[in-house]
This record gives C-alpha cells, sequence and structure tokens, in this order.
C-alpha cells in the first residue's frame, strides 16, 4: 500500500517539464493564475539572456548563470520569450499564453469556503458548550 | 540555482554544526531522564503552559512558513500572503478539541487510538493510510527546505546539506524523545520570532514600501490585484488545509495527550494569535524582489536569495539560522509524532499486540530512525516544489476534518460515514487538484466530506461514550 501511495506521488507531483522549442521548458506552470517558471537546463552554456518581446522589440528581463526564471502577476495575454547562450545567436521563439480563471469560478469557491467555515464555527461551538463541565467523564 | 549564494560555506558548515550539537546535547540532557514510554511519547503528560505554547507555535512555524509563504505570495501576490496567514486558524479552532480530547481520553497516545474507538477499524485504516502519507509528505518538504535552504545561500550541494539537517534532527530526537522536542523548540520558537520580525523590519527599511508598490505595479500588477482569481480560491482552501493538518495528525494530538490538564486549550488559542502575522511579514520579503531585481530560479528559494541580496552575508545568516530552527522544531515534531502512530497503531496494533512497554520503547527508537532514512532517501530525489508537494497532501488530509469534529463532540456518525467521507473527500480533493489546480484540492476535499458527515445528522444519536472508558482507566496506556 505504502509503495503504491510512494509512486502515486511520484507519478502525479514530479511533473514533467513542457517543453516549447528546443531551449525552454516550463518548470512550473501557474498560467491560470499568472506565474510560470521558465527553465533551461539542458542548454550548453555559462552565461544566458533570455529575452521577453514587448512593444516590438526584445527586452532583457534576465541575463546571468541562472538555469531558471519564474515569473509571476502576470495579466493575461500572450508573451514570446528568446533565450541565448554565452553571446550566441537565440533559440527558437515560444509563446506563453495567460488566461486566468473566471471570476465567477473564483468566487463560487470563495462563497463555498466561507459557508464551510461558517458551519464548522458553529459545530465546534456548539459541541463544546454541550460538554462544558464534563470534567474529564464522558457523558 | 547557487549564483546568488552569498554565505561562504566554510561559514555555513561552522553554523550547522554549531546548532547540531546544541540541539543534539539539549536532547540527550532532556531526554535522560526518560524512564518510561510515557516520558519519552508524551513528556510524561504535564507539559507546561510556557513550553505548551511555544511548541505549538514552533512546530507550526515550519519551513513552509518561512519558504513557502514567500513563495505563495511570489507566486499569488496579496492574497497569498494573508491565505498562508489563515493557517493560524487550525490552531484557534483545535483549541476546544484540545481540551475534549484531554478530557475524553486522558491516557490515549495517538489520534489513531480515537479513530479506531470512535469508527471502527476500517475508518481507522484509511485514517492511519491519510495520515501517514501526510506525515510523509511533511518530512520531505521539510527535508528539501533544509537542502535548498543551504544550496541557496551557501552553494553547499542540496544532497549535503539535506543530509546533515535530516540526520541531526532525527538523531536528538531519537535521544530525548517528546521532551527534547518540546525543549529545543522553546529555544527555537525565539530564533524564529527574533529573526523574523529582524528580517521584516530590515527589508523596508531598506527597500521601503513605496518602492516595492511601483516596482509590483509597473512590473507584476496582478500581485497587488485583490481580485486575482487563483487568490480568491487560494484564500479558503489554505485554511481547510491548515485545518485539516492540524486536526487530524498525531502531532498535535500527541501535544493535546502531552499538555497538563486545563492548558492546551489556552495553549493551542495563544499560539494561534502570535503564529498570524508571521506568514505576513515572511511573505513581505518576498514582495520585494522585483525592486532588488532578484532573478528567482525557483520560486521556494525567494526568501533566502531576498535576504542573501539585501544583508550580504549578515542577512545570509539570519534567514539560516530562522529556517534552520524552523527546520528542525517541526522536523523533530513530526519524526517523534508519526513515530507514535507507528508504533502504537501500527505495530502495536496490527503486529504485536502483546508488545510491552519496553518492547514499544525500542520499537521506537528504531521506527525513528528508520522514518529519518526514508525521509532522507525521498528528499534526494526532490520530487516537486515545496508548495506543490505540500498542497497534494491538502486533498488528502482536509478530509479528515469533519469526521474529526462530529466525532469528538456528537454522538452523530459512525464508521461508515467517516470511511466515506476521507475517501470521496480525498478523490475528489485529488480530481481537483489536477483539474483546477493546488489552490483547490483541500476545500473540495473538505466539501464533499462535510456533505457526507451532515448524512450522520440525519440519523439518531448512536455513540456511547462509554466506548472509551476501558482507554481512560487504563494505566498502561493501553487503548483496549
Amino acid at each position: 500500500m505504502l509503495f503504491r501511495i510512494l509512486m502515486l506521488m511520484t507519478v502525479f507531483t514530479a511533473s514533467a517539464p513542457l517543453a516549447f522549442g528546443q531551449t525552454l521548458t516550463l518548470a512550473d506552470d501557474g498560467r491560470s493564475a499568472g506565474y510560470a517558471t521558465l527553465a533551461w537546463a539542458a542548454v550548453d552554456g555559462n552565461s544566458f539572456l533570455l529575452e521577453e518581446y514587448e512593444g516590438d522589440e526584445w527586452h532583457t528581463i534576465y541575463e546571468g548563470g541562472d538555469r531558471a526564471t519564474t515569473l509571476s502577476g502576470l495579466v493575461d495575454g500572450s508573451y514570446r520569450f528568446r533565450l541565448s547562450a554565452d553571446g550566441g545567436a537565440p533559440g527558437p521563439e515560444f509563446d506563453l499564453t495567460v488566461a486566468h480563471h473566471p471570476l465567477s469560478r473564483a468566487f463560487g469557491f470563495f462563497g463555498a469556503g466561507a459557508v464551510m467555515l461558517a458551519v464548522l464555527i458553529v459545530l465546534l461551538v456548539v459541541g463544546a458548550r454541550r460538554h462544558e463541565g464534563d470534567e474529564g467523564e464522558p457523558s | 540555482m547557487n549564483a546568488n549564494a552569498v554565505l561562504p560555506a566554510h561559514d555555513a558548515w561552522i553554523i550547522i554544526g554549531a546548532f547540531s550539537v546544541l540541539w543534539v546535547l539539549i536532547g540527550w540532557w532532556l531526554g535522560r531522564n526518560n524512564n518510561s514510554l510515557e516520558d519519552y511519547m508524551l513528556a510524561g503528560r504535564k507539559v507546561g503552559m510556557g513550553f505548551a505554547v511555544a511548541t505549538a507555535m514552533a512546530t507550526w512555524v515550519t519551513s513552509n512558513t518561512t519558504m513557502t509563504a514567500p513563495q505563495l505570495t511570489y507566486q499569488l501576490g496579496i492574497w497569498g500572503m494573508v491565505g498562508y496567514s489563515l493557517g493560524a486558524v487550525g490552531l484557534l479552532l483545535f483549541a476546544p478539541l484540545a481540551r475534549r480530547i484531554r478530557t475524553l481520553m486522558p491516557q490515549g497516545y495517538t489520534s489513531g487510538d480515537f479513530i479506531r474507538l470512535r469508527y471502527g477499524r476500517t475508518a481507522w485504516r484509511v485514517f492511519l493510510a491519510i495520515s501517514f502519507f501526510y506525515s510523509l509528505g511533511w518530512l520531505i518538504s521539510l527535508g528539501m527546505a533544509g537542502g535548498l535552504l543551504i544550496n541557496a545561500l551557501s552553494g553547499i550541494p542540496y544532497a549535503y546539506g539535506m543530509t546533515v539537517i535530516v540526520a541531526i534532527c532525527t538523531l536528538y530526537t531519537v535521544f530525548g524523545g517528546l521532551k527534547a522536542v518540546i525543549g529545543t523548540d522553546f529555544i527555537q520558537t525565539i530564533l524564529i520570532l527574533v529573526g523574523v520580525v529582524a528580517l521584516g523590519v530590515l527589508v523596508v527599511d531598506k527597500v521601503g514600501f513605496d518602492t516595492i508598490h511601483a516596482t509590483l505595479s509597473e512590473e507584476r500588477p496582478e500581485l497587488l490585484n485583490m481580485l486575482l482569481p487563483a487568490s480568491i480560491m487560494f484564500l479558503f482552501n489554505n485554511l481547510f488545509f491548515g485545518v485539516g493538518e492540524i486536526f487530524h495528525s498525531n502531532v498535535w494530538w500527541s501535544r493535546a495527550f502531552a499538555f497538563a490538564p486545563g492548558v492546551g486549550f489556552r495553549a493551542y488559542l495563544t499560539a494561534g494569535v502570535f503564529w498570524l502575522p508571521i506568514p505576513i511579514v515572511a511573505g513581505l520579503i518576498a514582495l520585494a524582489a522585483p525592486a532588488l531585481g532578484i532573478n528567482v530560479p525557483s520560486p521556494d528559494m525567494v526568501a533566502p536569495l531576498v535576504a542573501g541580496k539585501l544583508f550580504g552575508l549578515f542577512g545570509g545568516i539570519l534567514v539560516f539560522v530562522v529556517v534552520f530552527a524552523a527546520l528542525a522544531s517541526s522536523l523533530d515534531s513530526v519524526l517523534a509524532a508519526t513515530s507514535d502512530l507507528i508504533v502504537k497503531d501500527i505495530y502495536k496494533g496490527h503486529i504485536r499486540p502483546a508488545a510491552s512497554d519496553r518492547e514499544l520503547r525500542t520499537a521506537a527508537v528504531w521506527i525513528i530512525l528508520g522514518l529519518g532514512a526514508m525521509t532522507w532517501a525521498l528528499s534526494l530525489m526532490r520530487l516537486a516544489t515545496l508548495g506543490s508537494l505540500l498542497h497534494f497532501t491538502g486533498a488528502f488530509v482536509a478530509s479528515t476534518i469533519w469526521p474529526i469534529a462530529v466525532g469528538l463532540l456528537y454522538k452523530r456518525g459512525n464508521g461508515v460515514h467517516a470511511t466515506a467521507a476521507m475517501v470521496l473527500g480525498s478523490a475528489g480533493g485529488l480530481a481537483a487538484y489536477f483539474t483546477i489546480g493546488f489552490y483547490v484540492a483541500a476545500l473540495v476535499s473538505a466539501g464533499i466530506s462535510m456533505a457526507v458527515m451532515a448524512l450522520a445528522f440525519l440519523q439518531r444519536p448512536s455513540f456511547d461514550w462509554a466506548n472509551l472508558t476501558a482507554a481512560r482507566q487504563s494505566s498502561t496506556g493501553d487503548m483496549s
């Protein structure tokens, strides 16, 4: 049983990176929450330049020796990136599309959570009051 | 992954060495008078208010608080930070249950004891599977956090740092049992509180709210969006995840059993109030990252990276000490509580029903060592990021909230209700995890579990509290 659980855990939590082009991978996919970790673990080189296409030109968003970067706080839309290593030619471009959950869905979960919390508090308060004064003797 | 390391490896090894010696010595010293199984597993059942608050707080301030709270803030913004702090609700709501547990089962040892006597063996086994899976997930996340922290700050390879932290915590838990765990928790609480507050103040002083706000508005506007959908969904999810963790886990039950009579309610309430602001302060550190132009290769490393960049060697040491204390205070607690669960519910409950206290004490030592080894091996594999690993277990633990609460306070509900609530809740939570996101798994699980347990209120009260009497009257703690 334990082995099965551990195998399931391994399979389900070790999410396979999504590949975009030959160089960049999406190591942590939070596109519906406005964040993403882009990684380039398999790219040869010591210094990397990651650029984003915005306003008709490429802008540097990271330059250095790390092999990943986490973007967050992204609004809905399409984003285009490219990576170059050790001053070489940029690798293939890829698009990242961010689409947040609809607010109606978000408030549905929020409302359900609020109701459940209220029910839990009432359950605990009423239940605890019933047993006040038990002084160690189950009633 | 460690281009921003600010702590020389030599200095890091000195700090690790000093604290390791300190924790092991304290563990040995506190545990030298452990004469019985009850001393070893439950600190003699007479823990006073000061130590009780400190251990509840230190255990709940984990590496997840000091590293995952900043991660979630970095990913989900303001609501991610607030949502994480709602984990305090679990401690607050457990306060009345801790009093009830101590009253109902003054001779109890584990949460498994209660489930078996209240709901029967099928529910007990489902509960044990959930609880063990969760404990393992927590242990792995702690081991991983240790390795990541040391690597981020000093460049020491992940495997080395993780190995040292897991080994040291295992060692002093073996020496001292719950007394060592609670004693070290007290010192670790002070280190954590002072360190976290100092870091928060220094970040605001060095960077400033205006700069942080301006940069976020310009570069990452959604982090400030109070209507960010995923964050709104996450808010109550994290609350119910925390409630599920605390309600079911033997970490908290063993403390309820170990606290002196009358202490549990006040201790959990006080710990919850003091814990509430800690994730907010820790999260604030992450929001300074964009303003400082820091690259964050892995979001669970954001706090150490910010502290290192901002305060150099001093910041690195401060974060190192805080997270090392937070890690140790939780790792030892989970090791001890999970060992209790395995000793009493699996070894004695399923394998050796006639085992003596002496035999159980020996088994407890070997089980702690085995758990430490298992944690090490699984942490070495780095299965996922801390956040995703942690929230994966949320789908399971949130399903236990209602069976525990109803079972402790009401005579309604039986083993069928409890088993169905846990199984269906976990399945629904897992489905939500994979189809929507980690930020709804616990919420969906708790919702389904609640619907199932609500059926219990359609039936007449049937449970007789006297069924727990045998356990209450046993001098050996055997739960027959």
